[in-house]
């Protein structure tokens, strides 16, 4: 029998020698005649939790073991099991029975299958996508509205990561209710409660251990939304503090420095509710649900806005759903699609024009071709048509500009400046190409075309690839014209435009060099001359 | 292992072309210089005083926050490891090879060293560090994957042309100043700077040995 006080690395078992660690339960031990233990799924310092099957009902559920070898917390236990019994919430799990056996404490708890949180961060470093933390958010404090303001107010005092499942249907679950108090009016009773919690995530006054209250949950819930979104764990309660009273800045980084996907909005969300006073964080769950819930009404309107825009002015639409990073929608780390992807039913009906202008486009970029082969034939005379604007009519309206560009079938040497090339592919063979403003996936050298490659990268952005409207017509694309000469160089040709996200354009030329412009860069600066 | 083993032959054959350390040429002679990229406006892109040389391993290498990235650097890939690998200097602990997994599909993490992660574009791919800074690699000349531009949170950029052979061309930065490499038997021996000040523009060649 061994005395501990570390529940996780990170834990630390406030109080006195309040537990003592039993002899794990052996597989197929039945307990109470009725639970059939399978597995134990994780053990701390103050519990343990068994999935087991009951044989009356034929269901699997989860024993919660607490460890305790004081008959006052015994008491309380059986308190807080037949409070627990009491609650029905979706984001928590169902408590149906308790039970002492052998001086050993029992809680009977629904069975909740899925992965914790910090099990996936653990296998998978780094942020979530904002909008899914978002959501979770949203379900967690619809459950700590619950259980603060329940006549007998439950505060949880551990939510962090580990305590967070994800179920297989995508909702979160909020576990562990070892910890869970309520506010009675005998704060000796707070003093002496099974507690525990874990650092990175609990409010000052609970490692201070003077006390805690709704806020408490409040500051545990900002700081794993906030290790969520960043993927860095938050900073100490007690080293924020230490930096404080040292007249030093907060060592905690706004959550927006860490992580820019995350935003200032929400970057100040969070920095109210881990506010190291209590009476400087939201006042109760409710309205730091509200605080989260106006982020995401802002977020509709921008989008009703940017759908109102986006009819007069196409260009201005894509600016404004890329405000802050034209690579959001490629990274991790910016995890957000734009708003022309989203799922969101507000957004469904931009999804089908965009498909029908894509699919009116492709008709479009197969007639002029055909028409341009038949003509060729037709006449065998060599046809050049250069710079045709075609502009297309989508049912909202909407008019994009589709800058194509054709060449020569047997382009004169001479023009082959003009062709956009790639090696192995003799000019003189070459088909008519149609250099529309979206290369930015240019086909490489021999390789199957773009849309017939299963790229990795597709995964996480639709899967078609409409006209980018974030060109304006007179961004001046490099050309030979305008390169300067490397040296005593004769002139070359662009083999390959690669366009970033952000505007960038990488320009790979014939001769091998590779020459980078920025949006809207008319005439760079002559380079070097190199040797 | 193998992976590893792989990482460390492909640092031993990359790394002596970088062995190069700046040293200086007429009136900056007797200073130390790194050719280190410094954010201040009105000094020389690539020149910073009065830090050893010795504490980096090569010319040409871009500062973010606090990792250093060597940008004559490629980022190489282990097809059959799926890893891409990438030299940074964190500190002063030294170079060091960090090789970024695939975390999920199109998207690669680093497992050791400081945290990065590639996406993968196709014919772009990003690498991007934890406050926000954005490296684009293309494949160049010379069949290597190079770093063609920078770009932070911050609007500050510096963007990177190759020559056919895959060396650096020349630098831009967001505060219009460039950096042209002088090469002679494809080594780096000098660097000329171009950059404005109040009292106009300047123009500055800083000799790089391999000393």
């Amino acid at each position: 029998m061994s005395i501990t006080n570390a529940m996780q690395p990170e834990t630390r078992a406030v109080g006195r020698e309040l537990s003592v660690q039993p002899s794990p339960l052996a597989t197929g031990a039945i307990l109470q005649s009725r639970y059939r233990i399978v597995r134990q799924l994780g053990k701390g310092g103050m519990g343990a939790v068994y999935e087991a099957v009951d044989q009356r009902l034929d269901a699997t559920v989860a024993l919660k073991e607490t460890f305790s070898v004081d008959e006052r917390l015994r008491r309380q236990f059986e308190q807080e099991a037949r409070l627990l019994a009491q609650l029905n919430h979706p984001a928590l799990p169902r408590v149906s029975d308790y039970f002492t056996e052998d001086q050993r404490a029992f809680l009977v708890m629904q069975f909740i299958e899925g992965v914790d949180l910090a099990e996936i961060i653990a296998k998978q470093p780094g942020p979530f996508p904002r909008n899914q933390v978002v959501a979770w958010a949203d379900q967690l404090l619809d459950a700590l509205i619950f259980l603060h303001s329940r006549e007998r107010q439950i505060i949880h005092r551990d939510i962090k990561p580990h305590n967070l499942k994800l179920t297989h249907n995508g909702t979160i679950a909020l576990l562990d209710f070892g910890l869970a108090k309520t506010q009675t009016e005998d704060r000796s009773s707070n003093d002496s409660s099974i507690c525990g919690y874990t650092r990175r995530y609990a409010p000052l006054e609970q490692i201070q251990d003077q006390g805690t209250t709704p806020q408490s949950d409040i500051y545990a819930l900002g700081a794993t939304l906030y290790h969520l979104l960043t993927g860095v764990k938050p900073t100490d309660a007690v080293i924020r503090e230490a930096a404080l009273v040292n007249s030093m800045t907060d060592p905690l980084r706004p959550a927006n420095e860490v992580h820019a996907a995350v935003g200032p909005e929400l970057a100040l969300i969070l920095c109210r509710a881990m506010a190291q006073n209590p009476s400087d964080r939201y006042a109760n769950a409710k309205e730091f649900r509200e605080a989260l819930a106006q982020l995401g009404r802002s977020r509709d309107q921008a989008g009703v806005e940017v759908t109102a825009v986006h009819e007069e002015k196409p260009i201005a639409r894509h600016e404004r759903t890329r405000s802050t990073d034209a690579f959001d929608s490629y990274s991790i780390l910016k995890p957000e699609e734009p708003a022309m992807f989203s799922s969101q039913s507000g957004n469904r009906s931009n999804l089908v024009v965009m498909g029908i202008l894509f699919l009116v486009l492709s008709g479009l970029i197969a007639a002029l071709y055909s028409y341009n082969h038949l003509n060729d034939s037709a006449t065998s005379s060599q046809t050049r048509v250069t710079s045709q604007h075609a502009t297309i009519s989508s049912p909202s309206q909407d008019k994009l500009k589709l800058n194509s560009t054709t060449t020569p079938l047997n382009p004169a040497p001479e023009s082959a400046a003009n062709v956009v090339k790639t090696p192995g592919q003799n000019i003189a063979e070459a088909p008519a190409k149609v250099q529309t403003p979206f290369r930015f996936d240019n086909a490489k050298p021999n390789s199957p075309p773009a849309s017939a490659v299963s790229s990795p990268a597709k995964a996480n952005v639709p899967n078609m690839r409409l006209p980018r409207t974030d060109f304006k017509d007179n961004d001046p694309a490099p050309s030979v014209s305008n390169l300067p000469a490397f040296g005593q160089r004769e002139a070359v040709t662009e083999r390959q435009v690669l366009r970033t996200p952000d505007g960038t354009q990488v320009v790979k030329f014939s001769d091998g060099s590779t020459r980078v412009f920025r949006p809207g860069e008319k005439s760079p600066a002559a380079g070097g001359s190199p040797q | 292992m193998l992976t590893i083993f792989r990482g460390f032959l492909i640092a031993l054959v990359l790394f002596p072309s970088f062995g190069a350390f700046a040293s200086s040429t007429e009136s900056e002679r007797g200073l130390n210089q790194n050719l280190l990229w410094n954010q201040k406006k009105q000094e020389a892109p690539f020149v910073r005083r009065g830090v050893s040389t010795s504490s980096f391993a090569g010319p040409l290498i871009y500062q973010s926050g606090d990792l250093s990235f060597p940008l004559l650097q490629a980022l190489v890939f282990d097809p059959a490891a799926n890893c891409y690998s990438l030299v940074v200097q964190r500190g002063t602990d030294g170079l060091e090879l960090v090789n970024l997994w695939r975390a999920r599909a199109g998207f690669y993490s680093s497992g050791n060293g400081p945290y990065l992660e590639l996406a993968n574009l196709e014919s772009l791919k990003t690498i991007t560090t934890l406050n926000g800074t954005r490296f684009i690699f293309a494949e160049v000349g010379d069949g290597a994957w190079h770093c063609v531009s920078i770009h932070d949170l911050q609007g500050n950029y510096l963007m990177i042309d190759y020559r056919p052979n895959g060396l650096v061309a020349r630098l831009r930065d967001s505060f219009g100043r460039t950096a042209t490499p002088v090469y002679s038997n494809q080594r780096l021996v000098a660097l000329t700077q171009v950059w404005s000040t109040s009292a106009g523009e300047q123009i500055k060649t800083v000799a790089v040995s391999s000393e």
